[in-house]
């Protein structure tokens, strides 16, 4: 039933990568809310109501954004386009 | 609510509808074949069709539900944004570039390309259907309700507002209208959390620490809001909600049709890199500025509070109420244009790709078996607008008051179970058959089906049981594996026979 094979697509190694380096970041992220929350709630300085949780809140978000990025970087130069 | 509804909204209101039509009337001189019904002729650039999926993701639930969230649950609620932002990346990694090197206007176009075209467009347009007539109904009971609230028209003059709307600008205008009506949406929504979040900041020294310190200090949770745990889910509810978003993403579509838009697979690419920049920009705006500005701002504010300590209107519009503490009636209006025209991009996009489903897929590829005219599909695909438009009012109106949560659940479940499975497999596994496919996809819809029916939303919230069969209100974690280890072993099972039927 198959019609052929010829639209199965090669995979964007360095896309890839970079997409599992995103799912790794988000996994250890979601890993610590579950499994580490007090090391989540540590406060950047003493007495501050800025914690690590937020912190790295936002660096995750700002390493989603570059990842997305890089991973348009791969185009033109031997990567998926 | 009614006496507090505000002249500045209902102008921009008004502007954002006059604004929006003359786009469509202007699209629609441009709009004239199949691909520039569907597909805006291919010509959207990386810029533009990144906002575009922006704004068609970004739904109302995004800052109204997003900041109503962090109110009760806290620093729980970015759990809702980081997958869907990491379902963006996982759409520019695997997903846009193939897609637009194997599609032409539909998702069942780039599945169907290496697979038995038949079978596999009957379960790619079913599922397209099953999640994008979820996806509408539940954009329109919250349209209904929240334009109900912001400009005192009645839910039902609310929801034939909405519907017409989106029939015209889908119907005349195609994907074109639709593109700018999210572009303009986008930067509305964009510039409104930016103003809110400035304006909150500069309320506090600009120092979030004592943002924070303000918000701790009101919660009921004291310290713990800005905290993971607010929410109470399990790491297994938790992470099969993560799956659902993350992989639900990628199988919307209305997301996966923004792709064919662009004139080239690098195009697309970039513009989901785009996307994600501006989502990016507005989950940090939301969770880590307005969400604990709610908190600070609201809570005990006695402009706002009911009689049994809640917030008026219910917490989805705590952003409003702090639009109006720190901006006034302008900044008010605004967010509640923002609001609206969120509605409008969310339900254009929904409408644009299931009317395509059916002309395309349904009519042109399966009914008609490509023996038609350009013109004969253009008219079912308009047909198709206004059955959309009148479907999505109808399910309103049905629907109202009642708990829709599970629609919600399912939706995502089945873009991840089914819709995902089917496209990543028949792109990049070789050995996958049209039967694997078929019966992963298959799979993937019924176990979402069956598995929210046995979960905590249907199970006791709506039928009354006392507990869940199963404890999971997203179940992904078992049903997007499930499809994809049926894929795989029916694929492999029913591999040898391939000679023989082609």
């Amino acid at each position: 039933m198959q019609h052929d094979e010829g639209g199965v697509q090669p995979i964007d190694k360095r896309g890839a990568w970079l997409a599992v380096l995103a799912i790794a970041i988000a996994a250890v992220f979601q890993g610590m809310w579950d499994f580490a929350p007090h090391f989540l709630e540590t406060p950047l300085w003493p007495g501050a109501s800025l914690t690590l949780a937020l912190l790295l809140g936002f660096l995750s978000l700002v390493a989603m954004v570059s990842i997305a990025w890089l991973m348009c970087r791969a185009d033109g130069k031997g990567g998926q386009s | 609510m009614n006496s507090s509804v505000s002249y500045v909204a209902i102008g921009l209101f008004l502007a954002v509808i006059a604004v929006t039509l003359v786009i469509t009337y202007w699209a629609a001189k441009r709009s004239h074949t199949t691909s520039e019904i569907y597909a805006a002729g291919g010509n959207i650039t990386a810029w533009q069709n990144g906002w575009a999926i922006a704004g068609d993701i970004l739904s109302a639930a995004t800052l109204f539900g997003g900041v109503g969230m962090f109110y009760y649950a806290g620093y729980d609620a970015m759990l809702y944004s980081f997958p869907v932002l990491l379902g963006m990346l996982i759409t520019l990694g695997f997903v846009a570039g193939p897609m637009r090197k194997l599609g032409r206007f539909t998702f069942a176009d780039a599945v169907a390309a290496r697979l038995s075209p038949i079978p596999i467009r009957i379960l790619a347009a079913l599922s397209t259907l099953a999640v994008l007539i979820m996806y509408l109904t539940a954009q329109m009971l919250g349209a209904g309700g929240l334009i109900e609230v912001l400009f005192g028209i009645p839910y039902e003059v609310a929801l034939v507002i909405v519907g017409a709307l989106m029939v015209i600008y889908v119907a005349i205008g195609g994907m074109l209208a639709t593109t700018w009506v999210q572009i303009i949406k986008a930067v509305l929504l964009v510039t409104g959390v930016s103003i809110l979040a400035l304006l909150v900041l500069a309320q506090h020294g600009y120092s979030l620490d004592a943002l924070y310190n303000k918000a701790s200090a009101v919660h009921t949770f004291k310290d713990q809001v800005l905290q993971p745990g607010g929410l109470g889910l399990s790491p297994l509810d938790a992470a099969s909600l993560s799956l659902a978003l993350a992989f639900g993403i990628p199988g919307m579509p209305h997301l996966l049709m923004r792709f064919f838009t662009v004139p080239d697979p690098k195009t697309a690419r970039r513009s989901a890199a785009v996307a994600a920049s501006v989502m990016g920009f507005t989950y940090a705006a939301v969770y880590l500025v307005i969400g604990p500005a709610g908190v600070a701002l609201i809570t005990n504010n006695s402009d706002y509070a009911t009689a049994s300590g809640g917030v008026q209107g219910g917490t989805n519009m705590v952003v409003l109420h702090l639009a109006r503490t720190v901006g006034g009636d302008v900044l008010f209006g605004l967010i509640a244009a923002v609001a609206f025209s969120t509605i409008l991009a969310v339900v254009a996009g929904v409408t644009v790709s299931a009317a395509s489903a059916i002309s395309h897929d349904l009519y042109k590829c399966i009914f008609a078996r490509k023996e038609t005219t350009q013109r004969q599909e253009i008219m079912i695909f308009r047909a198709s607008c206004v059955f959309m438009g009148v479907l999505g009012i109808g399910m309103g109106v049905a629907f109202k008051g009642q708990n829709i949560l599970f629609l919600t659940g399912l939706l995502f479940s089945i873009a991840a179970s089914s819709c995902f499975p089917v496209l990543v497999m028949s792109m990049f596994w070789r050995p996958l058959t049209t039967v694997g496919a078929v019966a992963g996809g298959y799979v993937g819809l019924g176990l979402s089906v069956a598995l929210i029916i046995i979960g905590p939303n249907v199970w006791v919230q709506i039928l009354g049981n006392p507990t869940a069969i199963l404890p999971l209100t997203q179940p992904s974690i078992i049903s997007v594996p499930a499809a994809f280890a049926t894929m795989i072993i029916v694929s492999l099972l029913t591999r040898r026979a391939r000679p023989a039927a082609t």
